[in-house]
């Protein structure tokens, strides 16, 4: 009998180890780690998209539309407007379209394409910003992108044109909403295009470029509804298009790209690319187009630009928010102090960055000479 | 009070064996009903996280009346909605079964999602836009399967499968795994990039479904999606659909949950017949620590702590004894489900669910501790005085009442009338109410059944007595005498195995009944002698099946034709079949209608009026001339109700249509099966052949004998009743080792006279031929009792439980087979029970060496 006794405790036993070694642990999380806007823009080595070639011409209005075998395009419209009450209030409608891998099946869910929208805005009065991005399917009806006559959009999101002459892009409308906040707003052009580079033709790192082509100064008029109520606001926008399949070399890392709307009516577009190892690339370019239209390009010898002032975003990135940016051209020179209008304009989004509104003054007077906006990537 | 501690474990060390068989019963009942919870809970939690990851996190989903949604309305919907409302979710969803019979013979879902879409990858784990894998979209052939399946079929990333959508191959390569591959959720899904799965099904521009996220569930949010949608779409709660299949669940979890009580009641029973044996043992010793000065209470609390001990032992064999258990009724759990319920469950068993463990050892310790208060009732009642003589003879039954058990059983009776006669709202109520009030109804109309086996035994006793005395001679008498003397002992004894034969004969003869109606039904839906089956995508295109109609039509040998065609439609959330139907014109259709006239039914039938199940009719308590409102093409159109049918399949119900108006109301002209009626039934097999021949080139038409169909339903219907077959088995199991433990108790207990038998001359054979006397007046009054008691169970689930169920009606059918079976059992039982009081009578019941037990 105490056999029998010690069998079935000797069983027991077993069947219990045995119980504990198959029971598993619950699986840990996989944390994943978020893009970064030069992962997208970076050399892949991938040949069998549409490459940018210097020489080549654009052609309006077909190049308003999407180029569908190039890589990246974005339609990038940014501003600073004003209410009736003077309060100011930045704001950014950017459509990105990308063509994951060439392929030649028609427009439609399996074209390879997808769409990201971003629209931020920044209440200068009351301290806020809100940023918000959609993503969707090309080639249906949930986002696309048209020339003739022009229109893009995702979702409700949307930026169309206006004319009904077809051989023109202005005016423009402009529509985005998140919840109880919205922006309704008709651009209209005070300046005639910019070819950004040469022609249109703008070289980031050795052997990639993109086509690059910007209207600097659009008269802006429309309603915004932010926490309830709807203001009527005039100001003034700047819209960039530019559309690569190779832009950013391995080496770079993001880059830093100022939008400047002077008061005297001249308009500043200067980039510096950023490596790896804290160094800028000789590719830094910009172009300054004056009131009276003419066209100055700036090379990365001509434009010195200096961070003065850092903000650490929530996740610890450096963002300089304080900048001076020395420019010593032969027809044109400046010393100014750029300075974010609020230092948390950070876009916490699937790509993060930072992109906002900032003031321009003149760092000897002191004297606020000009807006703009200033995009921050890769910190 | 150590004192006490210790003269208790010697006790417990001198009867070694009696102990081990009070916790064998605990440990049995244990096993059972944990096993069976921990299946069940395996299974729901299965079920759930799959949902989970089917759904995602929405709330809602947006289905069509034709199970296809336009890829516009969520490009529409998302436009409208999705900037206004922030937080508001939309995903397209195409999912699609497909097959992979080199893989496995299990059927794969294709889940086509937008990998991109803002909630499509959480649910796969993967978070965001921000880590896609965009090889999903471009590579136009690439899926993603579970990590547990890719290590099961020993598939690397960047290998191929190859899929069969009705009967085309589809060749799809591994991007990757989801989930772990300890993780059996969603074993059988492979994820698809929704735009390649389109393709790749044929199915451009079209949807499966629109999940949809509503934080919150507002409800105005509710009333804008809804009024956005057109006619012939519906928004519906996630949860509501989740639960409907977990009520299903239930209701099965629930049935086996009857079974596993009844094995821990059979346990108790075991429990109660060793621990009173027991008490009775101790009872001299008991009475003598009183006279000492042992207080009532030192007692009780010493008794309470050898039960807690007692059914912790139980416990912790019982518990491991359920891993096993469980380990084995999963699989057959999961093919019920996914055979009857078609509900998929590829649940490995959870067994790590501690609230069940906890539940179990707290019934099991109540049930202990039951028995404990019970026996110990039993001595306390006695002078002391009487306590040691109690023990050389059990005369503790004294005079009770036979009158008290009739009226007790009168009572039950009475109060089981009255439950049962609870008003329907009672009874229908979420359907799982009334499933409770019909178990209850019926288990107090078994119970006053079971109060009148001591008055039936008791007028048996002389019949019994004079037998015996002519077939056996004094030995036999002296069985028949000492049975009645020890009547408390051998009553219980012939309780347990009566209750667990009851149960068993019970339950086969409502298979019997089941097996019998289910028969008599397929003979009315069955009516022609062949069927072609049309499969997906050929059943929606009605040029080449009109040519294949005319092709049949042709045939000398078939007389005429049928036509059906089978959809789903929404009620109340609930997923209904939708059968469109043309009755043959060559013959005098019967349907198996309920109460009603065939002729006027068909009449309205064919004028547009619908034909419903029964269990539809029970659910919604729908009658004849009532209207049902269905969601239609041309937005919702009420259906007056023609008749009801008799219908056994488990979904919440089927409704019949005409097929020319279903053609008209859902625009929809698709055909399921045609039904091909001969002039000679003598006919079908060289038809059959031919018919083989000329679809050869038709992939997507099966040709169906009937006969071949009547067997896949019959292999559904052996399938259903799967797992109550192991339980059933497992409860006799149970009461078989009880009836052992109350022939060895007692022949531990009457060693004394035995030895005197022995010494006045009565041989070992002849002890031997007692014992086997004993045996089989237990095992036959077992198996007697147990035919009246099955009967009445039997009568229960049909007439009672079933229809308070699953909504449908059986005839009841008495298979005399079963109660001779059922008393063979009984009898089988009480013999093997005599087994080893036989076997260990030459060794305990020798006079030269006397055993120590």
């Amino acid at each position: 009998m105490n056999k029998i006794i010690v069998i079935v405790f000797a069983v027991l036993l077993g069947i219990t180890s045995a119980i504990i070694a198959i029971h598993h642990f619950t699986p840990t999380d996989k944390s994943t780690s978020g893009l970064t806007v030069a992962d997208l823009l970076s050399d892949h080595a991938d040949h069998a998209f549409a490459t940018a070639l210097p020489g080549q011409a654009l052609h309006f209005p077909t190049d308003h539309g999407p180029h569908p075998q190039f890589r990246n395009e974005w339609w990038y419209i940014t501003g600073n407007v004003f209410d009736q009450q003077q309060r100011r209030y930045g704001f950014q409608l950017t459509f990105f379209r990308r063509l994951l891998a060439p392929t030649d099946k028609p427009p439609g869910w399996q074209d390879n394409t997808i769409s990201m929208a971003h629209f931020a805005l920044s209440n200068h009065s009351t301290g806020e910003f809100i940023a918000r991005e959609k993503w969707g399917r090309s080639g249906g009806s949930v986002a696309g992108a048209q020339g003739l006559p022009f229109k893009v959009w995702l979702d409700d999101w949307q930026i169309y044109s206006l004319t009904s002459d077809q051989q023109d892009l202005f005016p423009l409308q402009l529509h985005a909403q998140h919840g109880h906040v919205s922006l309704d707003l008709q651009l209209s052009t005070l300046k005639p295009m910019t070819l950004q580079g040469q022609q249109g033709y703008s070289e980031k790192s050795a052997g990639n470029a993109s086509y690059y082509y910007s209207y600097t100064r659009l008269h802006t008029t429309g309603t915004i509804n932010y926490a309830g109520q709807q203001f009527t606001v005039t100001g003034n926008s700047w819209m960039d298009r530019e559309w690569s399949s190779r832009v950013l070399s391995s080496q770079q890392q993001g880059w830093d790209w100022f939008a400047l709307q002077l008061h005297n009516g001249d308009d500043v577009m200067f980039f510096q690319l950023r490596h790896n190892d804290g160094s800028t690339s000789q590719f830094d370019s910009g172009t300054v187009v004056t009131s009276k239209y003419k066209k100055i390009p700036l090379s990365k010898e001509q434009v010195k630009i200096t961070p003065r002032h850092y903000w650490a975003s929530p996740s610890g990135q450096r963002f300089p928010i304080v900048w001076t940016m020395v420019i010593k051209h032969p027809h044109y020179r400046s010393n100014w102090t750029i300075k974010a209008t609020l230092p948390n304009q950070y876009l916490d989004l699937s790509i993060p960055y930072w992109e906002g509104a900032i003031d321009i003054y003149d760092s000897v007077t002191q004297q606020l000479v000009g807006l703009g906006f200033l995009e921050m990537t890769g910190y | 009070m150590q004192l006490l501690t210790l003269s208790q474990l010697r006790h417990h060390l001198k009867h070694r064996l009696q102990s081990l068989l009070a916790i064998t019963g605990v440990a049995l009942g244990v096993a059972v009903v944990d096993a069976v919870d921990i299946t069940h809970h395996s299974a729901k939690q299965y079920i759930q996280r799959t949902q989970q990851q089917i759904t995602g996190h929405a709330s809602h989903r947006i289905v069509g009346v034709s199970n296809s949604l336009s890829e516009r309305l969520y490009a529409d919907l998302r436009r409208k909605l999705s900037s206004k409302y922030a937080d508001i979710h939309f995903t397209p969803i195409l999912t699609l079964k497909v097959t992979s019979p080199q893989h496995t013979k299990k059927d794969w879902i294709i889940l086509g999602i937008d990998p991109i879409s803002n909630t499509a990858l959480t649910r796969f784990g993967v978070r965001g836009h921000s880590s896609f894998d965009s090889r999903l979209i471009t590579q136009h052939n690439s899926v993603l399967i579970s990590a547990r399946t890719a290590q099961q079929l020993s598939i690397d990333v960047g290998d191929q499968m190859t899929l069969y959508n009705q009967n085309q191959p589809l060749t799809v390569s591994v991007a990757d795994v989801f989930g772990e591959t300890t993780d059996a959720v969603n074993q059988q899904l492979i994820v698809m990039d929704i735009g390649n799965a389109q393709a790749a099904l044929n199915r451009h521009g079209q949807l499966s479904r629109i999940d949809v996220y509503i934080p919150d569930q507002k409800p105005h949010l509710l009333r804008e999606i809804t009024a956005l949608l057109p006619d012939n779409t519906q928004l519906l709660a996630n949860d509501q659909l989740l639960a409907g299949q977990l009520s299903l669940l239930d209701s099965f979890g629930f049935n086996l949950s009857i079974l596993s009580i009844l094995a821990l009641l059979v346990g108790g029973f075991l429990i109660y017949i060793t621990v009173r044996f027991s008490m009775l043992q101790r009872t001299p010793s008991l009475s003598r620590l009183r006279i000492l000065g042992v207080s009532q209470r030192q007692l009780r609390y010493t008794l309470i702590r050898e039960a807690l001990c007692l059914s912790a032992l139980g416990i912790l064999i019982g518990l491991p004894l359920s891993w096993l258990l469980s380990a084995s009724l999963t699989p057959i759990s999961q093919r019920t489900l996914a055979v009857v319920y078609s509900l998929t469950t590829h649940s490995s068993v959870q067994f790590f669910h501690w609230p069940i463990h906890i539940k179990t050892a707290l019934l099991a310790t109540t049930t202990t501790l039951i028995s404990y208060y019970l026996s110990y009732q039993s001595i306390q009642r006695l002078p002391l005085s009487h306590a040691i003589a109690r023990f050389q003879a059990d005369s503790e039954q004294g005079k009770r009442s036979y009158l008290q058990q009739i009226l007790t059983a009168g009572l039950l009776t009475c109060s089981a009338w009255l439950v049962l006669r609870l008003p329907p709202s009672v009874m229908t109520l979420d359907g799982q109410q009334g499933l409770i009030v019909s178990y209850v109804g019926s288990a107090l109309l078994v119970l006053a059944a079971l109060c009148l086996i001591p008055t039936v035994l008791h007028n048996a006793y002389r019949p019994t007595l004079t037998l015996a005395q002519r077939l056996f001679g004094v030995i036999g008498s002296i069985a028949i005498r000492d049975s009645q003397r020890q009547r408390s002992r051998v009553l219980l004894a012939i309780f347990t195995l009566s209750l667990a034969v009851a149960a068993t004969n019970g339950i086969a003869i409502m298979i019997d009944s089941f097996r019998f109606s289910v028969n008599q039904w397929l003979d009315t839906r069955l009516n022609a002698e062949l069927y072609i089956h049309v499969q997906r995508p050929y059943r929606n295109q009605p040029k080449p099946l009109a040519a294949v109609v005319e092709q049949l039509q042709q045939h000398t040998s078939v007389n005429c034709l049928s036509y059906s065609h089978t959809s789903h439609t929404l009620l109340d959330n609930k997923k209904l079949i939708l059968k469109a139907v043309s009755l043959p014109t060559c013959r005098n259709t019967s349907l198996p209608l309920i109460d009603q006239d065939s002729n006027t039914a068909i009449k309205r039938f064919n004028s547009g009026e619908i034909l419903i199940s029964e269990a539809l009719a029970r659910h919604q308590q729908l009658q004849i001339d009532d209207t049902l409102s269905l969601q239609t093409e041309y937005g919702k159109q009420a259906f007056r109700i023609a008749g009801i049918v008799r219908e056994y399949s488990a979904e919440h119900g089927r409704i019949i249509i005409h097929r020319k108006h279903y053609q008209h109301w859902w625009r929809d002209t698709s055909l399921t099966h045609i039904g091909i009626h001969l002039h000679t039934p003598s006919e079908k097999q060289r038809l059959m052949t031919r018919l083989k021949q000329q679809l050869s080139d038709k992939p997507q038409l099966r040709i169906l004998d009937t006969s071949a169909v009547r067997n896949a339903v019959m292999v559904v219907f052996n399938q259903t009743f799967a797992s109550t077959k192991v339980l059933r088995l497992i409860v006799l199991l149970i009461a078989i080792i009880a009836i052992i433990s109350t022939l060895v108790i007692y022949q531990l207990q009457q060693r004394q006279q035995l030895l005197t038998l022995r010494s006045l001359g009565v041989t070992i054979g002849e002890l031997r031929l007692l014992f086997v006397i004993q045996a089989c007046l237990i095992g036959s009054c077992a198996g007697l009792l147990a035919m009246p008691i099955g009967w009445l169970i039997a009568w229960a689930l049909v007439v009672i439980i079933n229809p308070a169920a699953f909504g449908w009606t059986l005839e009841l059918i008495n298979d005399p087979t079963i109660y001779g079976s059922g008393f063979i059992v009984a009898l089988l039982a009480g013999l093997l029970g005599a087994l080893y009081p036989c076997l260990s009578a030459n060794r305990s019941l020798s006079l030269m060496e006397p055993g120590r037990e």
